[in-house]
């Protein structure tokens, strides 16, 4: 492992970690992309995700276990060899890159989208998050996951007292006819979903610093099964409460939710925890890139590139998107089959791979031989 | 904001080169300046109007059609 000062993190922060990872972009961009298909058919689209973000999981936590000491793109060459598996890092660094990017902008998209700045410069808003995010990975994985953890509780508790506050004025009837929008609708409303789910797959990153691969596999699950709630209910509330019609227009349905709710405030207390969210979201990002450039290259200690990523990210969130209405598109054209080929369909291939070569007894890795003497590693 | 950033961009540019290369951390002063300087270019494109080929327009020449052809399935 490279962070020499990196202490091993629970199940109960992979679930802050996740949850808030995942969730901070899902509950904003799904309402509208799944209304806008599937109609009032649209939280069927977070439950029918869920089995696929377990086999995500399940991949993850099973390549994680194979390889336990090494990073994910350390352990690239040792599957496919040194130079496909160097060229696979890559990718996975362009892809985290291009991810991070996106958040970025996606954060800046959300604080003028909802009217938190308005004359601020976007450089300067987000020069102001990078710092921030730069500072909690200088500070190291146990003082993340522990941000984490006490950002996760102050979101879910706002969080469900504004879904108390709205659960007066639900109008179920808002949901019916129940199954109107057809099976092909519904799942094609959940493809964007897919992407947005999958992004479990960050776990990987995260499996060298997890104290056992039971914890990141009950975390990841609990983090799924939670998420899956949170925003199906988040989809219920917004179209029985606000119509499928202005849903399916909302960028950030959540915040046009508030606006129907009696306390002003609470707009106010959700933007900021929201903000809060992102920053977790933009932290992992950054982490990811951060640590797999440092495992592509081979170097020791990540440290020396922690403050080039934070600076190219900003640059790079400024330079691909220069409005919002591309950024929106880009995500939901971009990102489907982008996160099927990473999220979904390479681990599987590595994992085949990695299965074969082990059975074969050509898996080039000390522990994994180890736990061909032992038995079949599962999660 | 923008030649903010860009002179930010390249003070922390020279300070981490100079820093790394007194140290002799040859392969991190490397990997630091090819980083650094992907930042500078693309900054000095958002400062000068420049239109660059960004790894956005590259990812979306790949995916859009994947996507396209996944939508299509459910038509």
């Amino acid at each position: 492992m490279n962070d020499d000062n990196a202490k091993k993190i629970g199940g109960y922060s992979i679930i802050a970690i996740m949850v808030t990872f995942i969730g901070a972009t899902t509950v904003l961009f799904i309402p509208y992309n799944t209304a806008s298909i599937a109609r009032q058919d649209a939280w069927m689209a977070p439950l029918l995700v869920f089995p696929s973000s377990i086999y995500v999981i399940g991949v993850v936590c099973w390549l994680g276990s194979l390889f336990p000491d090494k990073g994910f793109i350390e352990y690239l060459p040792l599957i496919v060899g040194k130079w496909l598996g160097k060229l696979l890092g890559l990718s996975y660094v362009l892809f985290f890159t291009y991810f991070g990017a996106t958040t970025v902008r996606e954060t800046l998209a959300f604080l003028y989208g909802v009217g938190i700045f308005r004359h601020t410069p976007g450089l300067a808003a987000g020069l102001l998050l990078m710092l921030a995010t730069t500072y909690a990975i200088a500070s190291g994985i146990e003082s993340m996951s522990r941000s984490f953890w006490y950002l996760w509780l102050i979101t879910v508790v706002f969080f469900a007292l504004a879904v108390f506050m709205a659960l007066p004025m639900v109008k179920i009837s808002g949901l019916l006819p129940i199954g109107e929008a057809g099976i092909k609708n519904t799942l094609k409303s959940s493809l964007l979903a897919h992407a947005f789910w999958g992004e479990i797959f960050w776990l990987v990153i995260l499996f060298p610093y997890i104290r056992s691969k039971r914890e990141a596999f009950m975390g990841g699950l609990a983090a799924t099964i939670l998420l899956s709630i949170f925003v199906s209910l988040t989809i219920v509330l917004c179209i029985t409460i606000m119509g499928v019609e202005t849903t399916a227009r909302a960028y950030f349905s959540v915040f046009s939710l508030s606006d129907y709710l009696e306390s002003a405030g609470i707009k106010a207390v959700l933007a900021t925890i929201w903000i809060m969210t992102f920053w977790g979201k933009i932290t992992l990002s950054q982490f990811s890139i951060t640590i797999g450039l440092s495992q592509l290259c081979g170097f020791k200690d990540h440290r020396a590139l922690i403050l080039p990523v934070a600076m190219m990210l900003l640059i790079f969130s400024h330079v691909f998107y220069p409005n919002n209405t591309d950024l929106f598109s880009s995500v939901k054209n971009t990102f489907t089959s982008m996160g099927l080929l990473f999220e979904y369909i390479l681990p599987t291939a590595l994992l085949i791979v990695a299965i074969l070569k082990q059975k074969l007894g050509i898996l080039n890795n000390p522990a994994a031989s180890d736990q061909v003497q032992q038995g079949s590693p599962n999660c | 904001m923008d030649y903010v950033v860009t002179v930010l961009i390249i003070v922390m540019f020279i300070a981490q080169s100079v820093y790394l290369s007194l140290n002799k951390r040859w392969g991190e002063l490397l990997a630091v300046v090819l980083l650094w300087s992907a930042t500078l270019i693309y900054a000095l494109a958002l400062l000068q109007d420049w239109q660059i080929p960004t790894l956005k327009e590259g990812a979306e020449l790949i995916f859009i059609p994947v996507t396209r052809f996944a939508e299509a399935l459910f038509q």
